[in-house]
């Protein structure tokens, strides 16, 4: 994990978020702590899901607010500085993430993904275009990303991507990072 | 002002369905807890949040110690008390940074050294156990006794709170260790009489010439705010 976090921020990814559901609180402290220590800071943000006090004591640079998750409020109130994003899966969601003050959505799933069968139907890159029209913050396009759909978010309007499969599953990262790059203008 | 108390009730959701947070808080209350921590691993944190709310300002009124297990986010949001730290949780050290001195800091312990342990990373009181075999959380270690609780007792400055199986028929031995004070979930949520039980906790508890010379730490209940 600390290995594959260091070679995505050498070659270029934005931003890397833990989303640790099941790791306890102390272990995830120390993966912060460790990735933090890993990545080029200048290059990568490190975001963690819903915990605010992780985020504080890690001092890292934004989190991440899923379903039923930490409000905007709180993020600004106790993480000064940090980004607040905010998982939506519908327009109406987007709309009130916004609304809400959050710093930019994530939304999705975009294409199919086996992580979110369960969750029915993706939402296609129409919906995608049409989040992307009606909201200001920025949009990352989450579900089923590789660098041929990535660019597709992009036309439809999203500010950028968020992979997990198709960058866990790689056995070489720099190649990878480079179709996105080329898919992408840049990362 | 409020101390630590000597009886805390811990509200789980995981072991019974028969009541919520806030009823067992309001059970806390009726029943003469001094204590209610909150321990749910599975709500999201805007749940939790919302819910550790409803529960601070209730036992804000009540004068009732309000402490959330392992989340010490959620405390800062919702103005909670203080939070109780196991060991795989924040550590006691880290989570005082983010909370100040006059939140209440509470460590889990398994041993004297841990005890000893979490005293020095400067928590206000240790959770000591499991003191008897218990069906309320997985345990893989084994049942600590009252002599080895007796030894902690001795040995650890901060108050220690025994948890584990304990209930009104092993009351007596616990509190005949001149321990400062107990925790219970089981024993009471499984009661048929909830409040009657947590009554006559209070009053085995209370019944025992206390007076080992630990220094309980007098905390704001009204006041406690980053």
């Amino acid at each position: 994990m600390l290995r594959k976090a260091a070679s995505l921020s050498k070659y270029g990814v934005a931003a890397i978020q833990l989303r640790e559901k099941q790791m306890p609180a102390g272990e995830l402290l120390r993966l912060a702590l460790d990735i933090r220590k890993k990545v080029n800071r200048k290059v990568t943000k490190i975001i963690v899901n819903d915990r605010i006090d992780i985020a504080m004591l890690a001092g890292l640079s934004g989190v991440h607010s899923v379903t039923d998750g930490i409000s905007a409020d709180y993020i600004r109130k106790f993480c000064r500085g940090m980004i607040s994003g905010k998982s939506v899966h519908s327009l109406k969601e987007a709309l009130h993430a916004e609304k809400a003050g959050y710093d930019y959505v994530l939304y999705g799933p975009v294409f199919r993904t086996p992580a979110k069968v369960k969750y029915g139907k993706p939402q296609g890159l129409r919906k995608l275009n049409e989040v992307c029209s009606r909201i200001e913050i920025p949009v990352i396009a989450v579900g089923g990303i590789n660098p041929a759909r990535a660019k597709k978010c992009i036309d439809a309007g999203a500010h950028g991507v968020a992979a997990i499969r198709d960058l866990f599953n790689t056995s070489n990262i720099k190649a990878k990072l480079s179709e996105y790059k080329i898919a992408l203008g840049e990362l | 002002m409020n101390k630590i108390g000597r009886l805390c009730l811990i509200t789980d959701t995981a072991i019974q369905k028969n009541y919520s947070h806030l009823q067992i808080a309001k059970m806390a209350v009726k029943g003469g807890a001094d204590i209610l921590q909150l321990r749910d691993k599975t709500l999201p944190t805007g749940k939790l949040i919302d819910i550790s709310k409803k529960i601070a300002a209730f036992c804000r009124e009540h004068k009732v110690l309000f402490i959330v297990n392992d989340r010490v986010d959620v405390v800062m949001a919702s103005g909670a008390d203080g939070v109780h730290l196991g060991n795989e949780d924040i550590p006691v050290k880290d989570a005082r940074g983010l909370l100040g001195s006059r939140k209440i800091i509470g460590g889990t312990a398994h041993s004297l050294k841990e005890a000893l342990l979490r005293q020095n990373e400067g928590a206000d009181y240790v959770g000591f156990g499991h003191i008897y075999p218990t069906k309320s959380k997985f345990k893989p270690e084994k049942a600590k006794g009252t002599n080895m609780l007796s030894e902690v007792v001795k040995k650890v400055k901060i108050p220690v709170i025994a948890i584990g199986g304990i209930s009104l028929s092993n009351i007596d031995d616990v509190a005949g260790t001149n321990v400062h004070g107990i925790a219970v979930i089981g024993s009471v949520l499984r009661s048929p009489e909830p409040v009657k039980t947590l009554k006559e906790l209070k009053k085995k508890i209370t019944g025992y010439n206390y007076g080992s010379g630990q220094q309980i730490k007098e905390v704001c209940v009204n006041n406690c705010r980053i």
